[in-house]
């Protein structure tokens, strides 16, 4: 088993003050093991994007631990936490609006090296030859502008930015939303590409099930702030163990064959992740809750083959004198 | 290309960039284009207030001085107070503007309020309070004018700094790691800069018709230069007989108002039409 590349051990994001305070992030425990495609799976508002920033430094964790390679990452201010975190490095959802308007590609590509201290003109130019060509674009896009790139393009010219500061870890917003699926194939296969060339280690923030069950080796999938289930993508998409997920891959709509047999119908909005709830996150929308449900939070636990679940009715199943409340 | 396109789409624009052109050539070539130097400053008391006519076409004042000829004289000086004022008011309106906009917290509170308290305080009464502490000059009227107008920049440069902070490709530099000041002067400076054009040339015609009204006042240039504002003022006690004396510098403050003000509207519209007008 490839060592682990990103460990996060119970980290916490909180929003606001205790009370009035949102739980963004409730201590998720996971590992992204080195080059593979780490998928995190969830609604909007379900901590995905604040989870990234905790990883990448840019929101300070109230508490748990990240640690990159085995080395532990202090919770620094944003700004020298990305300093120190240069390896980490994250491909915005909507790559055109992430590049300054007023500049070329190739000034935005050659600014990320200037920033990294890259002193040798030559030196920029021949990493940004490789990266555009690894990214299937050629040099007449480098005196284009932001605008004048098609919505494909620019998610390679995205890539290509964060490629060219060689990092270990890229961390991929939602990058094939917006993208007309014949794109969207052309980009996945980029980064799968990719991965083999340069051997990268990704994490890949999504609420396409099919992208991500197409793409990813393992995956999270994240309620209200909560990891409720992680394991290998294969195995969760075929027999997904936590209500939720089981919800979740019965929402995706299907346009061949018979419509699927409905296990599980996911009903009203996502509750509010309050600071210092007791109880499962799910309970207010679970089909299967029971009593014990709302009074303590269940944990991810394993469940075998690397599976883990946070989920009572997995971990008991009924009959064992809990029936449903 | 872009000129052309701005200028077929609007007439007023048109007419403002005509008459900018116009004035700013005048102010440039005054001294060599008047038709009589002698005449713009001799005393000559017995040709006084004289009606326009053929060898003086806008008459003369009521020291016998050609009235055309100064109105020529006097455009530099208006355009050069305007310009210094524009252009220091830029600086320290911009800087402060774009510091608060970008920090946010404590800092950025101070500056705004520290705006707002100028903002407060109408501005033609502070720039006289000034202008009384100093010695009646164009410095004076500088200084006045530049203190009084900074706001108005900080304003416009403190909320679209904070429009292009929060926006994507300034988190996407931060979080490469680039360092704030190279975020500010390569990435938000040229952002914010349309709509600082826009305003400094909405603010040069506000400037050039503060500044005359100072020189009216009495705290602007010294008598014998030639100055439109102190033009207005020696004529009060000749109306309505010497109608020209008053009329024409008052013509010459209108247009060159007037077209800065078409102008920075045209531009306005075509830079952003959400741009707020607020003087």
């Amino acid at each position: 088993m490839p060592d682990p590349i990103i460990e996060c051990q119970d980290v916490s994001v909180h929003f606001g003050k205790k009370g009035v305070g949102v739980a963004a992030v409730s201590e998720v425990t996971l590992d992204v093991r080195e080059n593979e495609i780490f998928g995190v799976v969830g609604e909007s508002g379900s901590g995905k994007s604040t989870l990234a920033r905790a990883i990448l430094g840019l929101q300070t964790p109230v508490s748990g631990a990240i640690s990159l390679e085995g080395r532990g990452l202090d919770p620094l201010p944003p700004k020298m936490a990305r300093q120190d975190r240069a390896k980490i490095q994250y491909v915005h959802q909507d790559s055109g609006a992430a590049l300054d308007p007023w500049w070329s590609v190739g000034s935005s590509l050659e600014e990320g090296l200037i920033v990294h201290g890259v002193r040798s003109a030559d030196e920029r130019h021949r990493r940004i030859e490789r990266v555009l060509d690894a990214v299937g674009l050629n040099e007449s896009f480098l005196d284009r502008y932001p605008h004048e790139l098609s919505g494909g393009q620019q998610r390679r010219i995205g890539l290509a930015r964060i490629l060219v500061l060689e990092p270990q870890v890229v961390i991929l917003d939602e990058p094939t939303s917006g993208l007309d699926v014949s794109v969207q194939a052309a980009v996945l296969n980029l980064i799968l590409e990719l991965r083999a060339k340069l051997n990268l280690t990704f994490i890949f923030i999504s609420h396409d099930l099919a992208v991500v069950h197409k793409l990813c080796d393992r995956l999270a999938v994240m309620h209200l702030g909560h990891v409720v289930e992680l394991g290998e993508s294969d195995e969760v998409f075929s027999s997904p163990a936590h209500p939720y997920t089981k919800s979740l891959l019965d929402s995706v709509p299907r346009l061949d064959g018979p419509p699927r047999e409905v296990r599980l119908r996911l009903k009203g909005e996502p509750p509010k992740a309050s600071i210092g709830a007791v109880g499962c996150s799910y309970c207010y929308r679970c089909p299967k809750v029971r009593q014990d449900c709302s009074a303590a939070t269940p944990v991810l636990a394993d469940i075998g083959d690397g599976r883990r679940v946070a989920c009572f009715a997995v971990h008991a199943p009924a009959g064992d004198g809990m029936n449903r409340g | 290309m872009l000129i052309k396109d701005f200028l077929s789409r609007n007439s007023a624009g048109m007419i403002g960039a005509v008459l900018v052109v116009l004035a700013c050539l005048v102010g440039i070539s005054g001294p060599w284009i008047v038709p009589d130097p002698d005449a713009a400053f001799q005393t000559d008391i017995v040709n006084r207030l004289r009606p326009p006519s053929m060898e003086a076409w806008m008459g003369t004042d009521h020291l016998g001085r050609d009235v055309f000829s100064r109105i020529i004289l006097g455009t530099r000086g208006a355009l050069g107070v305007a310009f210094i004022v524009v252009a220091a008011s830029m600086i320290l309106g911009v800087t402060v503007g774009t510091i608060a906009g970008y920090e946010g917290g404590v800092l950025s509170a101070i500056l705004m309020r520290i705006t707002d308290v100028f903002l407060a305080v109408p501005q033609l009464i502070l720039a006289l309070a000034l202008a009384q502490l100093l010695k009646p000059s164009y410095l004076t009227v500088v200084v006045a004018l530049s203190l009084t107008y900074w706001p108005f920049f900080a304003r416009t440069a403190y909320a679209e700094t904070k429009r292009i902070a929060s926006g994507l490709f300034v988190e996407a530099l931060f979080s490469i790691g680039a360092s704030r000041r190279r975020i500010l002067c390569y990435h938000v400076l040229p952002n914010i800069a349309p709509a600082i054009i826009v305003r400094a040339t909405i603010g040069i015609g506000f400037v050039i018709l503060t500044a005359a009204v100072l020189s009216f006042l009495g705290m602007g240039a010294p008598p014998p230069t030639p100055d439109w504002g102190v033009a207005v003022a020696e004529s009060r006690q000749f109306l309505p007989e010497a109608w020209w004396f008053a009329l024409f510098p008052g013509i010459a403050i209108y247009l060159v108002v007037l077209g800065f003000n078409l102008l920075g509207d045209a531009l306005r519209d075509f830079v952003d039409p959400r741009i707020r007008r607020s003087s």
